[in-house]
């Protein structure tokens, strides 16, 4: 897999991720410095990254769910497909 | 090291100075009377709806409130619709997060748009390095007395010629080290000796950052020759396994893989090094390996004409120029193979993992005996799940191999179920059962990914920024394609970008090769930081994508004192050489630190070009799936009937149970309404759940 180093730290994302709002506080401000060092380009307002950086939709979200919208989103391009065609 | 020594060791995370947000200075009571108190219109229906949410705010909060009432674009409907998603998710009321939440939930993501801003990001991007900085640079360059004299000229004479700083640069690397630097276009050709193959293809951008780190290196007094330095940049900016893998690659017989290239790649010596990878996991016979190469070659051959067609009409003269070379088509071949075999090394490996836990299972006979099985068949879900959600397995693989590694996943789930309820027997075959079929099931790249692949690639190194134009009907969509289509608007930016910072190789270095996916949000924040005057507009259009984004991010947070989520996103659908904005709600109950899939009520509201507003509803109840269409068009249900009929099929593919379908017209109910009724039910859902139903507990 890739990104073979990562999965001793998920758990640690994930405490982090369940932590209070003073911890998460905390947490982001270690990542936008870190980001900032690697030039990685990052939320800049804690309040706001706070909510944002234990949000892995990877996680969050079953496969199955992204199943159900990759379906939709399918139809609703057969959808469009026949308009095109009838005119 | 460092970042772990901040983090686990300066007690960051045992601050004793805890302060509960809401209680601040003042009490409850007070803040909700400030609320009231306040003469800014609509106050008193915040004060009426956070004290009806149980939601007290802070100081800071009120005011950002007032200001949000105030100023804030929108009716004081939508207002309060923003104000009361903020409180359910428990996100903090600053001007930013209100304003961010606003800008999503009332306004479309639309193409225009998204062009707009990209083709801003595009000269934002290129031409990073304009008047005073290029002079500045130009400057430095001259005044300095390590970079030998005969570059300065050659840099100094072609800006003066009109050429940009950056090109001037190039050029002077190219003349200074001829016979080893090739430029096609945006692309670059390294070779390894005069007169070689290349070893290394990469874009312009790459070099320039090498040529820049090796120009600074030599102004800090870094021994070695300019090319020295420059292979030692190149190092750091591809990252060393990507050099290792290159010239891994190109290293065989250089001259038999480019001829072979013509008729079918077969001189390719080069990919031994990956065999013998391999080779060491015992996973697959050196004949299996050495077919299944032979394969992706051939398969990648023959659609190479459909891949460069692709991706022609992205390109510019110079970029065609570039990609037409023999060597852009052997480096697409050559690293598609390497990744595809590098996905069914991590696929076998996965199959093996679990198939092996799975047999070596026998019908619990003790309560632990119980909780081992449990535990085995968590391990076998979460390794199914991470492979399809995680892995370059499902970018590969066809839409049917992803549905049935789906389907394992929801049956172990079930077998899950089953034996908490002590139907040891049912458990056990179906666990059996998920067993056979994963054993049996050979990974197979799919047409369309194996293409889709090349073509990001040679985007990729071509540096083709309309790459970054989020869609997804380039491949039949897939489960894993509407992720990648969150991760390629962004959304899921700042999560891995933890998780890159986080993450580590053995020797608890940072792992270097954990390369952070291009994505919008990633260039619009660029775009925003590096803003200049002449491109006011763009950037003003980047700021209001940007916003669209993180509201959507922070309606996606899992709140983790609710008991049931609700969620929104925008979806970018193409059809038809447009994108359409289809929102989606999503309501479902949480389970563990994901959402409960089986008990999940998703809104989809689209308008359509012929048929005008459409909803549908996918409600799941103990994985029992109905549908609701609702439209006004009296053509609809005959056109949508067999489609939603086919699709309830896939469903049951992956896990669902077939339930009704039903067509209505549109009415008054907001789509948050309509994906919330799963509430309601919860009582019946959860009979003795203890949980509060709202809000937070604020016990002061």
């Amino acid at each position: 897999m890739r990104n073979k180093g990562v999965s001793i730290y998920d758990d640690q994302i994930e405490s982090f991720a369940k932590s209070d709002a003073n911890e998460m506080d905390n947490f982001s401000k270690v990542i936008k410095e870190e980001a900032k060092k690697e030039n990685i380009p990052v939320e800049s307002d804690i309040k706001t990254l706070k909510d944002q950086v234990g949000n892995d939709l990877r996680k969050n979200i079953p496969p199955q769910l992204f199943a159900v919208v990759s379906g939709i989103v399918d139809v609703i391009g057969q959808l469009e497909e026949e308009e095109s065609d009838e005119g | 090291m460092k970042i772990i020594d901040q983090l686990f060791r300066s007690n960051l995370f045992n601050n004793p100075n805890q302060v509960n947000r809401a209680s601040g200075q003042r009490s409850v009571e007070d803040g909700f009377s400030a609320l009231k108190k306040s003469n800014v219109e609509g106050m008193d229906k915040v004060e009426s709806l956070l004290r009806k949410l149980d939601h007290p705010v802070s100081e800071a909060e009120t005011t950002s409130i007032e200001n949000f009432m105030k100023t804030g674009s929108g009716s004081t409907q939508s207002k309060l619709d923003t104000i009361e998603w903020a409180a359910d998710k428990g996100i903090e009321m600053t001007d930013k997060n209100l304003s961010a939440i606003q800008e999503s939930l009332n306004s479309e993501m639309n193409e225009a748009e998204m062009l707009e801003t990209l083709s801003g990001a595009k000269e934002v991007l290129d031409e990073k390095l304009t008047g005073k900085q290029a002079e500045d640079i130009l400057e430095k360059i001259k005044a300095d007395p390590t970079i030998p004299e005969p570059m300065k000229q050659a840099i100094e004479k072609a800006v003066e010629s009109g050429l940009p700083i950056e090109k001037a640069v190039v050029r002077a690397v190219k003349t200074m080290i001829k016979a080893n630097v090739d430029v096609k276009g945006q692309t670059v050709f390294l070779e390894k000796t005069p007169g070689e193959k290349p070893c290394v293809c990469l874009n312009i951008n790459d070099l320039l950052e090498a040529v820049s780190k090796a120009l600074t290196a030599m102004e800090n007094g870094a021994s070695g020759s300019f090319e020295t330095l420059l292979k030692e940049s190149l190092v750091d900016v591809l990252g060393m396994a990507e050099l290792e893998n290159l010239s891994l690659i190109f290293t065989g017989d250089l001259e038999a893989s480019v001829e072979g290239a013509e008729q079918g790649l077969e001189g390719l010596e080069g990919l031994e090094g990956v065999e013998n990878e391999v080779d060491e996991k015992d996973l697959d016979t050196d004949e299996e390996i050495r077919a299944f190469e032979q394969e992706m070659i051939e398969r990648l051959e023959a659609s190479f004409d459909e891949v460069m067609g692709a991706m022609m009409d992205q390109m510019t003269d110079d970029m065609v120029a570039a990609s037409s070379d023999i060597r852009f088509k052997q480096f697409l071949v050559t690293k598609v193979t390497a990744q595809a075999i590098e996905a069914k090394e991590t696929f076998n490996q996965v199959r093996k993992e679990i198939v092996q836990s799975l047999r070596d299972l026998e019908p619990p006979k003790s309560p632990q005996e119980k909780l081992d099985m449990k535990e085995v068949l968590t391990k076998a879900i979460d390794k199914l799940d991470n492979t399809l959600m995680k892995s370059d397995v499902t970018l590969f693989t066809s839409m049917k191999m992803e549905r049935d590694l789906l389907n394992m996943s929801s049956t172990l789930q079930e077998a899950r179920k089953l034996l908490s309820k002590g139907d040891l027997t049912q458990a056990m075959d179906i666990t059996k059962n998920v067993q056979k079929k994963l054993d049996q099931m050979v990974f197979k790249p799919a047409e369309k990914n194996i293409q889709l692949m090349a073509m990001k690639n040679g985007m990729d190194v071509l540096n083709v920024k309309p790459n970054m134009m989020p869609s997804i009907n380039w491949q039949d969509t897939s489960p894993r394609g509407v992720l990648e289509l969150f991760r390629d608007l962004g959304l899921n930016h700042e999560p891995e970008v933890a998780e890159k910072l986080l993450s580590h190789d053995k020797s608890m270095a940072r792992d270097e090769n954990y390369k952070i996916k291009d994505n919008l949000k990633a260039v619009l924040m660029k775009m925003v930081e590096n803003e200049e005057p002449d491109n006011r507009r763009a950037v003003a259009a980047a700021e209001k994508t940007l916003n669209n984004l993180t509201g959507q991010q922070l309606m996606n947070k899992l709140e983790t004192k609710q008991d049931t989520q609700t969620l929104f996103f925008h979806i970018p659908v193409q059809a038809d050489g447009e994108i359409k904005d289809m929102k989606l709600f999503v309501n479902a109950r949480k389970n563990g630190d994901a959402l409960d899939w089986e008990n999940s009520s998703l809104y989809f509201s689209v308008d359509l070009k012929k048929y005008g507003e459409t909803g549908i509803h996918l409600q799941s109840k103990d994985k029992l799936l109905s549908i609701t269409v609702r439209n006004d068009n009296q053509a609809f249900e005959g056109v949508m009937k067999p489609l939603v009929t086919a699709l309830q099929k896939e469903f049951v593919d992956v896990g669902y149970k077939l339930g009704p379908v039903s067509f209505s017209n549109l009415d008054k109910k907001t789509p948050k309404e309509v994906v919330k009724p799963i509430e309601v039910d919860k009582v019946k859902v959860k009979p003795q759940s203890p949980v509060k139903e709202k809000g937070f507990d604020f016990s002061i």
